[in-house]
């Protein structure tokens, strides 16, 4: 017997657009997008390979061999550790009361928190000086205890973390808000204080949040060149070696130098996506780590 | 022992009446009501998660209304399991041993005796996100019982389970029950849960406990409207009492209940304002007329019929529309349909007034 009433499913494929079946359909709307999109990714893109390649593999080794260029990415990197260390010591308390707690101001506070990341990097280090200056209180205060901001490493840190502490603080507010207060109730019910159920429940689920934003606060800070400028101009941090190569001999000179600072972030980008940190991290919680 | 002495609760629109309620040692309570209620509002209250506005909360003797909730040795079971996902099955249950430095050798004895009750024991090496509905409910057993808590709350515990496993998890927290003894307040909307697993049932509505009691009991004589409304009792009517002067019928019936539009003989040691309710399966629907010795008896015409599993409930429209509860057989059998003019009978015994 002849079916005489196909089912849709059986007629409709090959009578649609026959010569064409082997090209994906693309609507206008994703190839207008896609062309806009293209535009952008060759504008990423295309400064950064340009720079890149127009360094020659010995020209980077001289470079990295120079004492003062080797100095300058040790203190970098080290003073964005130390930044990112005082950022998790006082931000990530200030992180879990912003998740768990109401209080009058809360919202003040939460714009403040994302201040940094608007204004203007060297108005953040004029606004640093005044207060870490050593005519200024904080100055003074520090001045006591030996710690001078003005031309020296403290003032690398502090400059490094005022520009990307926010960075940190959001991620882990958004991890502890991730993790159910019911659960560190129940946690509480099974005869953990409050403490310990921090220690043993919530600092371990909002972890995988707090280690990429201290990745982030740490590569932001590294790149920080405003704030740390205008407090400390000696020793020098890469990014403030980049401009002094540029002004003092050109950018034939600045550009090795400016490589190397970009492969450095290049590889702890890649860090960060190996150890799959670098993502959000995942709504569903219930997965095993 | 657990005695909660006038405990109320206000938090912002939302008021738990002042309440008294005294669990016995090792029974299973079923507090009983529509979500939005206030029941898991007064689990965190017993657990010490929320304060209360007023009122005592005693356990055996000793007031932990001021404790906080890690030393009041309270289990606490949320509907949604909360299991720590970064934890094995068996680091969530010995969670709370571990914290109380409880020798080895007990936590090996108890988590042996609660994975084995609760069939458990091939999960303990996996972690939480792995384990379908039904293991999760069984590991927060498991690690609430752990701790041997004075009390075991449970949160609607059975609400997001499918129907099997639903219906086999009930029957094991009964058997766990009768195997651990532990007091356990079972909060729930559903009443076969209630039916199923009570020693006593208290029913609340609207942040107010308005009856505690032995569950068939409350299911057959709710002590006001909201509750006889909540166990969705059917043919719920509201009227007077009047004692009537002695009658002639064969039963021993003292009252007669009027509503609108019909009078109701029933047993009735009260007068004024009243509620009365007629339990569906108790009235008899025949087609012909018959003398019986049942007090009352109408007329009427059949305005609906609906078939369910394994009744059909059949509408009829006397003075008053009544509900009847027919088997599915009878109703086949009797061809009842809509329009039919049929007579409902029911004795005076069958009138619950309250």
């Amino acid at each position: 017997m002849f079916n005489l009433h196909p089912t849709p499913l059986q007629s409709a494929p090959p009578s649609h657009q026959p010569g064409r079946r082997w090209l994906p359909r693309v609507r206008p709307l994703s190839l207008v997008f896609s062309l806009f999109g293209l535009v952008m990714v060759l504008f990423l893109l295309l400064p950064l390979a340009t720079m890149t390649l127009s360094v020659s593999p010995k020209q980077l080794y001289t470079t990295l061999i120079e004492e003062e260029v080797r100095h300058s990415i040790i203190l970098t990197i080290t003073s964005g550790v130390w930044a990112t260390c005082f950022g998790v010591l006082f931000g990530v308390p200030l992180a879990y009361v912003l998740a768990r707690h109401r209080f009058p101001g809360k919202r003040i506070v939460n714009g403040l928190v994302d201040l940094p990341i608007v204004i203007p990097h060297t108005a953040a280090g004029i606004a640093l000086l005044s207060v870490f200056g050593r005519k200024f209180y904080g100055g003074k205060l520090f001045g006591l205890l030996g710690v001078n901001f003005v031309g020296a490493e403290p003032g690398i840190v502090i400059g490094m973390m005022f520009g990307s502490v926010p960075f940190l603080i959001n991620a882990a507010r958004d991890g502890f808000l991730a993790v159910d207060p019911r659960m560190e109730q129940v946690a509480q019910s099974l005869g953990a204080s409050p403490w310990k159920t921090f220690w043993t429940i919530t600092l371990p689920l909002a972890r995988r949040s707090i280690m990429t934003g201290s990745m982030l606060m740490w590569s932001r800070g590294i790149s920080e060149f405003g704030a740390v400028f205008i407090l400390v101009y000696h020793p020098m941090v890469a990014p403030v070696l980049v401009w002094n190569r540029f002004e003092t001999y050109g950018l034939d000179y600045a550009r090795p130098v400016a490589v190397l600072l970009l492969l450095m972030c290049v590889l702890v980008f890649l860090a960060l996506r190996t150890l799959g940190m670098g993502k959000a991290a995942p709504k569903n919680r219930a997965e095993a780590p | 022992m657990i005695r909660l002495e006038q405990l109320s609760l206000k938090i912002g629109a939302f008021q738990l009446e002042p309440l008294d309620l005294q669990l016995r040692p090792g029974e299973y309570f079923v507090l009983l009501g529509p979500t939005g209620t206030g029941k898991t509002s007064i689990l965190e209250l017993i657990a010490g998660i929320k304060q209360p506005t007023s009122g005592r909360i005693w356990r055996n003797g000793t007031d932990i209304t001021d404790w906080p909730s890690e030393r009041r040795k309270i289990g606490f079971v949320y509907q949604d399991y909360l299991l720590f996902p970064h934890l094995t099955v068996r680091e969530n249950i010995l969670y709370g041993l571990k914290l109380r430095k409880v020798p080895e050798s007990i936590q090996r004895e108890r988590l042996d005796r609660l994975a084995g009750l609760l069939r458990i024991e091939h999960l303990l090496d996996g972690y939480p996100g792995r384990l379908s509905g039904g293991e999760q409910q069984r590991t927060a057993l498991a690690r609430a019982l752990a701790i041997e808590p004075e009390i075991l709350l449970l949160d609607e515990p059975l609400s997001a389970l499918d129907p099997q496993t639903k219906s086999r998890l009930q029957q094991e927290l009964r058997q766990i029950h009768q195997e651990l003894k532990t007091t356990t307040l079972h909060v729930t909307h559903n009443f076969e849960e209630a039916l199923n697993l009570a020693d006593r049932v208290g029913i609340l509505y609207h942040g107010r406990l308005l009856q505690v009691g032995d569950p068939v009991e409350v299911f057959q004589q709710p002590n006001c409207r909201q509750v006889a409304e909540f166990i969705g009792m059917e043919n719920l009517f509201e009227g007077t009492v009047t004692r009537a002067a002695a009658t002639n019928l064969e039963e021993e019936c003292n009252a007669v209940f009027t509503t609108s539009g019909a009078e109701f003989v029933v047993l009735a040691d009260r007068e004024g304002k009243a509620h009365a309710c007629i339990r569906p399966e108790e009235i008899i629907l025949s087609i012909e007329a018959f003398d019986s010795s049942a007090a009352n008896c109408f007329h009427g015409t059949i305005r609906e019929v609906s078939d369910k599993r394994i009744i059909s409930r059949v509408v009829v429209e006397t003075p008053v529309p009544l509900v009847v509860y027919v088997t599915r057989t009878s109703r086949q059998r009797m061809k009842l349909k809509a329009g039919q003019d049929v007579n409902v009978i029911f004795k005076a015994s069958a009138v619950h007034v309250f």
